[in-house]
């Protein structure tokens, strides 16, 4: 009964045991412990710099598109205009 | 005097066995209560590493993960940027060439309109002029010589029938001057606030 108890708690030991070992590796394959600190400071920056290029693109894609649309009223009757004027 | 026994001494062996095999039965227990204490222990240890090795992996695979989402929005703002750069090479040289034609025909248009005579120039305003000769054209009027005199009619006074205006591309709202002033808007950084 207590053999069985002991054998059952071994093979829990060995589980951890396993499952903390697979952790150290998963851990070892992203990088070690040691770069936690950095890759959250490359978060950051890149943070930083997605939202200068989000509010610069806003800014751009509002600008283009309102000369797009004007032009797609101006080019028609500026075409028209032309063609009528090499008859 | 003293009298050997063999049962007695089966006896003495028998209860002899059961004593000392009591013995090794605590003794065994003992052990393996020692070992089962120490296998608890050895539990509550291993996953107490277990798990703080979990902790590590998901506080460093989080970071892996924002630093990853934050990389692949950066490429996606990045490709947008790419694209507004075609847009605006596109439409930058489209907008370019036909202000730049179609100012190059108005001022043809108008130059070879110089002293070309209207028998008579009827006038929004139900008037008309006789025999008049064009002068003159700038953006928002044309002057002219007429049998009364000069005249300088205004787009702005709307004194000129809606045919010259079309005609000769004149006031705000015409096709070479909006182009011109759509090409000006491209530069002008306050259009992009």
């Amino acid at each position: 009964m207590l053999e069985r108890e002991i054998a059952t708690l071994e093979a829990t030991v060995k589980a951890g045991q396993d499952a903390a070992k697979k952790y150290e590796q998963d851990i070892t394959a992203l990088g070690g412990l040691m770069i936690e600190e950095k890759l959250k400071q490359q978060a950051a920056d890149a943070e930083a710099r997605i939202l200068a290029l989000e509010f610069d693109n806003a800014a751009r894609q509002r600008k283009w598109s309102a000369i797009e649309t004007d032009f797609s009223k101006l080019k028609p009757a500026a075409e028209a205009y032309k063609a009528a004027q090499a008859k | 005097m003293f009298e050997f026994h063999y049962s007695t001494f089966l006896k003495f062996l028998l209860l002899l066995a059961a004593v000392l095999g009591g013995c090794e039965y605590l003794s065994r227990t003992d052990k393996l209560n020692a070992q089962l204490g120490e296998a608890h222990s050895l539990v509550a240890t291993a996953k107490e590493i277990a798990e703080a090795r979990r902790l590590e992996w998901t506080q460093l695979k989080s970071a892996r993960d924002k630093l990853d989402a934050a990389l692949k929005r950066e490429n996606a703002a990045l490709q947008q940027r790419d694209q507004l750069d075609q847009k605006q090479r596109k439409l930058e040289g489209e907008i370019k060439y036909l202000a730049a034609s179609m100012t190059d025909i108005v001022a043809q248009i108008r130059t070879a309109a110089i002293g070309s005579v209207i028998k008579e120039l009827k006038l929004p305003d139900g008037g008309s002029l006789q025999n008049t000769k064009i002068l003159k054209i700038d953006d928002n009027s044309i002057s002219f010589l007429h049998n009364d005199g000069v005249a300088n009619l205004q787009v702005s006074a709307e004194k000129l029938p809606q045919e010259l205006i079309e005609k000769y591309d004149l006031g705000t709202n015409g096709l070479a001057k909006s182009l011109q002033l759509l090409e000006g808007e491209m530069t002008d950084p306050e259009k992009a606030k």
